[in-house]
């Protein structure tokens, strides 16, 4: 499908400072991986290389007057992606990296909104790197650590040789709760095949939910304080889209601003159609992707990832929308 | 019950991304944009039944302000560069500068 559409894929790469982002971010540029990357960054000097692929960036966020949060999109990368995809010559990938303390819903959010944007780009994943020795006091701390891991379709757990094997198992758990669809990886020195981090279609919402994790539980026992959580709906039986369809608008609309992520697969009422959802906050996407196989089970499921969020009452209202 | 209608179109199109360039084109002309003025334009289910289906958006960002909206109750592929004039009509007056006279279509 990318290929057909010729979109270039976009990986926005996020992480406290110090987490290894830069690191990475160099690998990127200087291994003979035969490819060629643009890249927007923050700052210059911490990346260190002489390329003319290089962008500087600003973060321009631009809000809505209103606070409509639907519409707080990065400008910059509007108006730096459509000037990238004027150029000559082969571009293989963006990387967007944002800075430390980056909400990374203005990044995804303007690959939801702009047209032009979504024609010739497409998110290909969030990649969080985070630092296993700090990662546990900075979630505690500040509220933009679990987010920038709930909205990551992959973490790099790196300065792995910092830690413990235990600690390391807790951070990762700890992880699993805010996240529990992200893909982890373990490293040092944000070692890691880049074809793990790039071009890897993570924020299709198709990869993502055919992975069904077996430690998901829709409560959970021990409950931790985190301000980021998620949230994982299943039914047996087909959806009346005629409940379903106005149930999950409402949902996004009255509780989009907590809503980090949500995707789901939905089997309807009468429709051998496989249809799929992913929102970012209160925008939302979806459509009917493919039939279901003959010997497919016809299982809805739908997962949030946010804070707040009425488990409760989300659980009941999902299950009434059952034929 | 049309699902696709009710998002947004999950796959895009040229003609579709033309089109918007089009009208981002002629925005910019009505509103006076300068170099640092970012113009985003996208088209999305627009909830009431009443207005058709598709309700397109067009964001004006400006640095140190916050950003601006039109909203036209329509296809983007369908709107006429009269209807966005008129839309942007009062963002442009706003800006103290004279409107350009409307294009044909």
């Amino acid at each position: 499908m990318q290929a057909a559409l010729n979109q270039t894929p976009v990986t926005v790469i996020t992480g406290y400072l110090g987490s290894g982002k830069t690191t990475l971010l160099n690998r990127i540029l200087t291994e003979a991986h035969g490819k060629r990357y643009a890249v927007i960054v923050n700052e210059f000097g911490e990346v260190g290389i002489d390329n003319d692929l290089i962008v500087n960036a600003e973060e321009e966020i631009f809000e809505m007057n209103n606070g409509c949060i639907c519409c707080t999109v990065r400008g910059d990368l509007i108006r730096i992606l459509g000037g990238l995809m004027r150029r000559r010559g082969r571009m293989d990938g963006i990387i967007v990296e944002t800075t430390g303390l980056a909400d990374p819903a203005p990044v995804a959010q303007t690959f939801f909104v702009d047209e032009d944007v979504r024609r010739r780009t497409k998110l290909d994943a969030i990649v969080t790197v985070v630092d296993a020795k700090h990662l546990l006091g900075e979630i505690d701390r500040a509220p933009e650590a679990q987010e920038q891991l709930g909205f990551a379709d992959i973490v790099l757990l790196n300065k792995t040789d910092l830690v413990t094997a235990d600690d390391l198992a807790s951070v990762e758990a700890r992880i699993r709760r805010i996240n529990p669809y992200a893909g982890i990886h373990r490293t040092e020195r944000c070692g890691i095949d880049l074809a793990q981090v790039l071009g890897r279609d993570a924020f299709n919402i198709d990869r993502v939910l055919e992975i069904v994790p077996d430690f998901l539980i829709e409560t959970h026992e021990h409950e931790h304080d985190d301000e980021i959580g998620s949230l994982s709906l299943t039914a047996d039986r087909p959806l009346d889209p005629e409940r379903f369809v106005p149930w999950i608008q409402k949902v996004t609309q009255d509780f989009g601003t907590d809503i980090l992520r949500m995707k789901g697969i939905i089997a309807m009422k009468d429709d051998d159609q496989r249809f799929v959802v992913q929102g970012v906050h209160m925008l939302l996407e979806g459509g009917s992707q493919r039939p279901w196989k003959s010997d497919e089970k016809r299982d809805s499921r739908l997962v949030f990832i946010g804070r707040g969020l009425p488990k409760e009452r989300l659980k009941q209202e999902f299950e009434s929308c059952r034929v | 019950m049309h699902m696709d209608a009710f998002f947004f179109p999950r796959k895009t199109s040229n003609r579709r991304r033309d089109a918007a360039l089009r009208l981002k084109e002629h925005a910019r002309t009505v509103i006076n944009a300068d170099d640092e003025t970012v113009v985003s334009v996208s088209e999305r289910d627009c909830g009431d039944p009443g207005c058709g289906g598709a309700r397109t958006i067009v964001l004006i960002m400006h640095p140190r302000r916050p950003t601006e909206a039109v909203k036209i109750d329509k296809p983007l592929e369908q709107i006429t560069q009269t209807e966005l004039s008129d839309a942007l009509a009062p963002l442009a007056a706003q800006t103290g500068l004279p409107e350009p006279p409307s294009k044909p279509k």
